[in-house]
């Protein structure tokens, strides 16, 4: 295993270190040094992420890799051992979600989906989704900044159509 | 109304004063497919409650590629009947945290349960099966009912596809290529064999019964169930003295005949998906539990299983549970013959040979019993339906 470093610029300026293969979990830093567009010495910039946000994603990657690393070291565990690592990463997600706040969960999601990376954008939605799934229809347009562009009228008329839901 | 209104400025004022620092709320410039991402992981009942918040989530979530892309973890939906009501409940059926020790025992809440009220003279019949969120039954011999319990509106009634058909067998078949459901209809005169088919796609422009021949002459089987996986429907049927499965291509419309690996009629049997295959389970004598997996249709090719009977978990449990199929993660389930507080159902992993019983607080407690006017006996007549997922596929 190399443990390769390589280092991430945020849009703030803020420089983070990482391991090549905990970087690899984004698919757009694994093309750019697939196609050697990572110079050893220089910092990928990443604009669209803030330090505070490529933090939290580095440290999501760190975790992960990790995990992935013990798979292949140890194909012979056996079904318990399994189910208590997965036990465990799970644990990790949810104490790691547990700790930000919802504004912070929707800038995770816009980081996780310009880096693409498929399994932290389901971790995050899984995570607001649980948080919104019995709100009210005020609460959620709050929480998403969205203004309600139905007519009083219309209003009343989706909502009649779903009664049930409401309850 | 006022009220409305100030929220309504507040977050004007929000917007206004955040555009030009970091403060700019995530939230608002998500773009519509995250959103989606977000939406797909919700239960039917926000996503419907959700359709009032703007314009632009109404349009995401009535999208047929949304809809067709929804779908909930699979649950154990259960209903009985009472008068002209139906009580429903859904309880989950995962073993998201195994505790297969000791004591396998654990306690469970169910995620949901309400009643809703039919037209009268409706009967689920027993051919009745979850497929990929919908469910068919039969209104006194005449209409076949289409309903999706995750919208809790009335089923669609179609009517008989022919007039002179006395009794009818129907099934209903998915094909996730489309993301379509079918309805299958034959006649089912159990004198004689027939070729004669009617196929309605739901959700098409003219929900109309279309003629097809199946090209194999048989007499079709409404027992023990239909089964459909990955867009091929199994059900039972004969050819002359011969017991067969019949298989259904729910795309092309392709009828097929499948060799039964055992000879006579297997009372006990019932088919369910493992592992992504069509198998047939069921009980031989009190000591055995016995499955045989289709490994390839069309050469006819099973290959057998022999498992566990459930009284060598629990010694007594085969008096008062029955087997009605199995989960997506191979887990059989036994479930009550007649239900009385507390309600249990017992989970096997038939491989592992692993067991594990789930108490569901708060079903037909006495307290529900006492609302709905049930009185302190046993309920029976209730029809499970695993593996049940959520879809907003509109009828």
């Amino acid at each position: 295993m190399s443990s390769n470093m390589i280092m991430l610029k945020s849009s703030d300026g803020a420089s983070f270190e990482i391991e090549e293969a905990a970087a690899r979990k984004s698919k757009i830093i694994a093309n750019m040094i697939e196609v050697e567009c990572v110079d050893e010495d220089k910092a990928i910039p990443l604009q669209n992420v803030t330090g505070n946000i490529l933090a939290l994603v580095i440290e999501y990657c760190n975790k992960h890799i990790v995990d992935d690393d013990d798979d292949v070291a140890t194909e012979e565990a056996s079904e318990e051992e399994e189910e208590a690592k997965k036990k465990k990463v799970d644990d990790w997600e949810a104490e790691f979600m547990n700790s930000m706040s919802l504004e912070t969960m929707f800038e995770l999601l816009l980081a996780a989906n310009y880096l693409n990376i498929k399994s932290l954008i389901d971790l995050v939605c899984q995570t607001i989704a649980n948080n919104i799934k019995d709100k009210t229809p005020e609460e959620v347009r709050k929480i998403f900044s969205i203004e309600n562009d139905f007519t009083p009228e219309e209003e009343e008329e989706i909502r009649k159509e779903n009664a049930w839901a409401f309850g | 109304m006022d009220q409305r209104e100030e929220k309504g400025e507040d977050i004007k004022r929000k917007r206004g004063k955040s555009s030009s620092s970091w403060s700019k709320s995530a939230s608002s410039s998500l773009p519509v497919d995250l959103i989606s991402e977000i939406f797909l992981k919700l239960p039917a009942k926000s996503i419907l409650r959700f359709r009032s918040v703007s314009k632009l989530w109404s349009s995401i979530t009535t999208n047929p590629y949304f809809t067709n892309s929804f779908e909930s973890r699979p649950n154990l939906l259960f209903f009985f009947k009472k008068d002209d009501k139906f009580f429903a409940f859904k309880i989950s059926q995962d073993n998201r945290n195994p505790s297969y020790e000791l004591n396998s025992y654990s306690y469970s809440q169910p995620i949901d349960s309400y009643s809703i009220t039919f037209p009268k003279g409706c009967t689920f019949t027993i051919n009745t099966e979850s497929v990929h969120g919908l469910i068919c039954f039969q209104k006194s011999g005449s209409s076949v009912l289409v309903w999706n319990p995750s919208m809790r509106k009335l089923p669609l009634s179609l009517r008989k596809p022919d007039k002179t058909w006395k009794r009818i067998t129907f099934f209903l078949g998915y094909d996730p290529a489309e993301g379509k459901h079918k309805v299958v209809c034959m006649p089912n005169d159990r004198a004689s064999e027939s070729d004669e088919c009617r196929i309605l796609t739901l959700g098409s422009d003219q929900e109309s019964w279309r003629m097809v021949k199946t090209n194999h002459k048989h007499l079709s089987f409404p027992y023990p169930n239909g089964q459909c996986i990955n867009g091929v429907l199994y059900y039972r049927g004969s050819i002359g003295s011969d017991h067969v499965i019949m298989s259904f291509d729910v795309r092309s419309e392709e009828f097929n005949v499948i060799k039964l690996p055992w000879k006579g009629y297997w009372n006990a049997m019932m088919m369910i998906s493992y592992q992504g295959r069509l198998a047939c389970i069921g009980s031989i004598d009190e000591n055995s539990l016995l499955m045989w997996v289709l490994e390839d249709a069309e050469k006819h090719e099973w290959s057998r299983r022999n498992f566990l009977p459930l009284s060598h978990y629990d010694r007594h449990a085969d008096k008062f549970f029955k087997l009605i199929g199995i989960t997506n993660d191979g887990e059989l389930i036994y479930v009550p013959k007649s239900v009385h507080e507390p309600f249990h159902v017992i989970y096997i992993d038939p491989i592992r040979q692993r067991f594990r019983k789930v108490h569901y607080r708060g079903i037909l407690d006495a307290d529900f019993r006492l609302r709905n006017g049930l009185g302190d006996k046993p309920v029976t007549g209730f029809q499970f339906f695993p593996n049940h997922i959520e879809t907003l596929m509109p009828l």
